[in-house]
């Protein structure tokens, strides 16, 4: 109960950092993309169940606060980022039998990774399908700088999330689980 | 001590595999949802507007602050203050003089051909900060801290300075998102103001991220008598927009694979980068 309600508080906390504070410290355009390491690492460090939920519940908010312009006239399209960000999740979770948290290289890899997949298949759905086909170039531009801002953020916000993740696993006194 | 154990009663619990298969579809149902429909619109943004919105603010207020006094400390504060007051006289007087252009290309063509006294009255507009920006990299949309309670609709036209920035295509309690020009699936229906030929201005993150331009395309320009410079305005058959806002200054022209049309690139005449305030026209275009 008490992991829920602090990692929801998290995701939160990490929504208005990306949406507020992340466009400030862009460079050149380029914003690095909390939510998804928010996702991923919660996938490697709690396991398969944790991620999909957190990464649902970030995709979900990520969803509400987009434009993509493609909704029939509406403008919303809810569910693409939550469905997106829970596969993150999930799949994330599928590593945590090799994590080890002193590690720090499997953390990044699999945050970078996860961000090129992310990018890609935003690219193959709401761009390659427009048919703006350059994909050298949305590649070397959009797709590439995010990951490698994402990596260099995730220096600093991954121990964050890890020293939170300990302290929600450490059992509690009193606690039922 | 009760000798009787209690029996803990154990708890009910899916198997994460059908918990992502039942989230997925959740998921692709609300998308199927929707794209054509907003169903959702009412109790969801009512929630978001009361649960997120204000923090957005709060941090785009402490933001704006911020970046404010670092702003002061680069230069004298006196200096600012004059500055700002000019550039929204320069704003004020380049909307003024494109209305004007406007107004004095009309009444010469259209005087003579039947009375039509259609001056652009001067809109009804609410000023906006920007409180979020969109989560990805993609599209440029963005927040603004006004909505349904502030007079603000769907399609509401957004400018900032005296160029147009987008158009309002979703709105909540207390916010709106916005979609702009550059933004990829964006089209602004335009016209030259010197020639008055009508072109198309298509956002394309490509030429936009690489260069800051924008793509146009379909401008019907036989005789070549558009050049480059020449201000592009919105149309007046554009369904969405208020024909006489400045969309910006053609930067490079070239002859289509057709050879019958002619596209481009412009120059946006807002700042996309620096956006901090913007103007909501209130008014909508008249279509029916």
């Amino acid at each position: 109960m008490k992991k829920g309600i602090v990692t929801a508080l998290l995701v939160f906390f990490c929504f208005l950092l990306q949406t507020g504070v992340m466009e400030r410290i862009s460079f050149g355009g380029i914003m690095p993309n909390l939510l998804l390491i928010l996702s991923a690492s919660f996938g490697f460090m709690c396991g398969e169940r944790t991620g999909l939920l957190t990464g649902f519940f970030c995709g979900f908010l990520a969803d509400i606060f987009s434009a993509y312009g493609a909704g029939g006239g509406y403008g919303d399209l809810i569910g693409f980022y939550a469905l997106l960000y829970m596969m993150i999740g999930y799949w994330n979770g599928k590593c945590t039998r090799m994590f080890y948290p002193e590690d720090l290289k499997l953390p990044l890899f699999l945050i970078t990774v996860s961000d090129l997949a992310l990018n890609l298949v935003c690219y193959c759905v709401m761009f390659l399908l427009r048919a703006r086909l350059n994909l050298g170039y949305y590649f070397l531009h959009i797709i590439l700088p995010e990951a490698v801002y994402t990596l260099i953020i995730s220096f600093i916000a991954y121990p964050v999330f890890l020293a939170v993740a300990k302290r929600l696993d450490k059992p509690q006194r009193g606690s039922d689980e | 001590m009760s000798p009787i154990v209690k029996r803990k009663r154990k708890k009910f619990h899916i198997p994460d595999k059908y918990l992502l298969m039942i989230l997925s579809g959740l998921c692709i149902l609300l998308m199927l949802f929707t794209f054509r429909t907003n169903l959702f619109d009412g109790p969801l943004k009512s929630a978001v507007g009361f649960a997120v919105v204000p923090f957005q603010k709060g941090i785009a207020q402490v933001g704006g602050y911020l970046s404010q006094r670092s702003r002061e400390l680069a230069r004298l504060r006196d200096v600012l203050a004059q500055n700002q007051a000019l550039q929204e006289q320069v704003d004020a007087l380049t909307i003024e003089n494109n209305q004007l252009m406007q107004d004095q290309y009309e009444l010469n063509n259209l005087r003579t051909l039947y009375e039509l006294d259609q001056a652009y009255a001067s809109y009804e507009k609410t000023g906006a900060r920007i409180i979020a920006s969109d989560t990805e990299n993609w599209f440029y949309s963005f927040t603004i801290d006004k909505g349904e309670k502030d007079g603000i609709c769907v399609d509401c036209n957004v400018i900032a300075g005296s160029g147009l920035v987008g158009r309002v295509v979703s709105v909540g309690p207390n916010f709106a998102k916005v979609q702009s020009i550059i933004s990829d699936t964006s089209n602004v229906s335009a016209t030259v103001l010197a020639t008055s030929e009508n072109l198309i201005v298509e956002g394309d993150l490509q030429s936009v991220s690489s260069q800051g331009v924008i793509r146009f395309s379909q401008l019907s320009d036989q005789e070549d008598r558009v050049t480059i410079g020449d201000k592009v305005v919105t149309s007046s058959i554009s369904d969405k927009y208020l024909p006489g806002i400045l969309v910006g200054y053609i930067s490079a022209i070239n002859t289509s694979s057709d050879n019958l049309t002619k596209s481009g690139y412009l120059t946006p005449a807002v700042d996309f980068s620096h956006l901090e305030e913007v103007l909501v026209i209130k008014q909508l275009k008249q279509t029916g």
